[in-house]
């Protein structure tokens, strides 16, 4: 009897301290993260290499760039892909200022890329003129832009 | 009638020797994590090192030292950064006196001491950190100044930045809140801020955050130590200058809030490489004007405007911004 009763109570010390065990670690403020990928067009054209970002009210920023069939995948930081649940502000921009290529080894000047003209028409640069709901799992916002 | 045995049963050793297992394996990743809070806790303390510094500085001279002091100097050598005026104030005068500050240029002394102006210094360096003491000028190129001839020489790492713009770093300042005209944050060209002019209060306001050698797996090159390179005889390259080239110049010893901490890195050599970042799990250390030194959570409120105006509204924007008004909030 004896042993049977070191034996229960042994199976429930350590499966205490087994559930216990998994809530090591600190405390995360990471939000819960939903999935965007959409396509931007521009009068029916895909639309190149334009910054998408999602701005939520409170909290960080997600961002991504079109590709040559204007599609984009939204990443949260450097770590994870997607966007914070809820409502965000949605800004798309094809601006870029002059940039260069990196100095060559010997330390002379890179290549200098000219600036990127803003090819979005100037109704969906203003604050509020887009926006997108992200829920969780797996979302899909197209923007089709039109110059009218 | 016999008595039982006084003796362990076989069930009993084998719960008890089951516990102790599980102890064990409780205290290892505890061990693991200790080692990460040792160097986090030392990272910690090389900021507040220097956050003493800027205090004593302030104390002779009743201004923080400038992001840079721009020289007539030509394309591609260097300007003297807030690093270096900082070394007499973390006992590094011998060296402060050895690269000759105050008597010459950096490519100079690059050309005269290639060897103390390769000095790393491990007060500079977050020990999470795993970049290389001195910038690689075959990796690097723009992380490096010219000596008198035309000699491209690294200069040595850094993981500490000081704060310059909420937007794109700028050379020109102005206490204003949009920062895609001047830098709004305490460093800049020949900046001359003193602690009355942190309007927004000193222990609201960042003066020096991290920056690391990689950003997720993409190289964010941290910073550079004593110097920053010029660009076009027009001082180090930052927004204000045509044809920016965003990697080297006033980026590399300069940081800006507009793509977050820890940011997406599209490629090496970008603009956004000019954000703060750490190896340290969910976020990044600052220091603050009043000398204390705060961990800033990567998912702090922040709106890092894509066209301008860069208005600052935010609560990491507020806290890089030294007179826009904004109240942080909590973070």
């Amino acid at each position: 009897m004896n042993a049977s009763k070191w034996w229960a109570q042994g199976v429930l010390l350590s499966t205490a301290v087994i559930l216990t065990a998994g809530c090591g670690g600190g405390p995360s403020d990471m939000p819960k993260l939903g999935q965007v990928t959409g396509v931007v067009t521009l009068e029916g054209q895909p639309l190149e290499n334009a910054l998408v970002k999602f701005q939520p009210p409170d909290g960080r920023a997600s961002e991504g760039r079109t590709d040559a069939g204007g599609r984009y995948s939204l990443r949260f930081d450097n770590q994870n892909y997607g966007a914070k649940l809820g409502t965000h502000d949605v800004s798309i921009s094809t601006r870029a200022d002059a940039r260069s290529e990196p100095p060559t080894p010997d330390g002379k000047e890179g290549q200098v890329i000219p600036a990127q003209p803003e090819r979005v028409p100037a109704k969906y640069l203003k604050p509020g003129a887009l926006s997108a709901e992200v829920k969780a799992g797996s979302n899909t916002f197209d923007f089709a832009l039109t110059t009218k | 009638m016999s008595r039982p045995r006084a003796a362990f049963t076989l069930i009993e050793l084998l719960v008890v020797i089951a516990i102790i297992a599980i102890l064990i394996a409780l205290l290892l990743p505890a061990v693991q994590q200790a080692r990460e809070a040792a160097r986090r806790t030392q990272c910690r303390n090389n900021l507040k090192q220097l956050g003493i510094a800027m205090h004593n500085y302030h104390d002779v001279f009743n201004t923080l030292p400038p992001a840079y002091v721009q020289a007539s100097v030509a394309d591609n050598k260097g300007h003297w950064a807030w690093s270096a005026f900082l070394l007499p104030y973390i006992d590094q005068t011998p060296l402060f006196n050895t690269l000759n500050v105050n008597g010459q240029l950096p490519s100079a002394a690059m050309q005269a001491n290639q060897r103390a102006m390769q000095t790393f210094l491990a007060g500079f360096d977050c020990p999470s950190d795993n970049g290389p003491q001195v910038h690689d000028t075959a990796v690097d190129p723009g992380y490096a100044i010219e000596d008198n001839g035309t000699n491209n020489r690294g200069l040595p790492l850094s993981n500490y930045v000081v704060s310059n713009n909420t937007s794109a770093v700028r050379q020109a300042g102005r206490a204003g809140t949009d920062g895609s005209q001047a830098a709004s944050g305490a460093f800049y060209r020949n900046s001359r801020i003193n602690f009355s002019a942190l309007t927004d209060g000193s222990s609201n306001t960042i003066l020096i955050g991290e920056r690391a050698w990689l950003s997720g797996a993409t190289r964010m090159s941290a910073g550079t130590l004593f110097a920053a390179r010029d660009g076009n005889t027009l001082g180090p390259f930052a927004q204000d200058t045509t044809g920016v080239v965003w990697n080297q110049g006033l980026m590399t010893i300069a940081g800006t809030t507009k793509w977050g901490i820890n940011p997406v890195l599209p490629a090496v050599n970008t603009e956004n490489c000019a954000s703060y970042s750490s190896q340290h799990t969910g976020g990044a250390h600052f220091l603050m004007g009043d000398g204390a030194v705060r961990f800033l959570s990567q998912n702090i409120f922040n709106i890092g405007e894509t066209t301008p105006p860069a208005t600052i509204n935010s609560t990491f924007e507020a806290l890089a911004g030294i007179g826009d008004g904004f109240i942080a909030g909590e973070y």
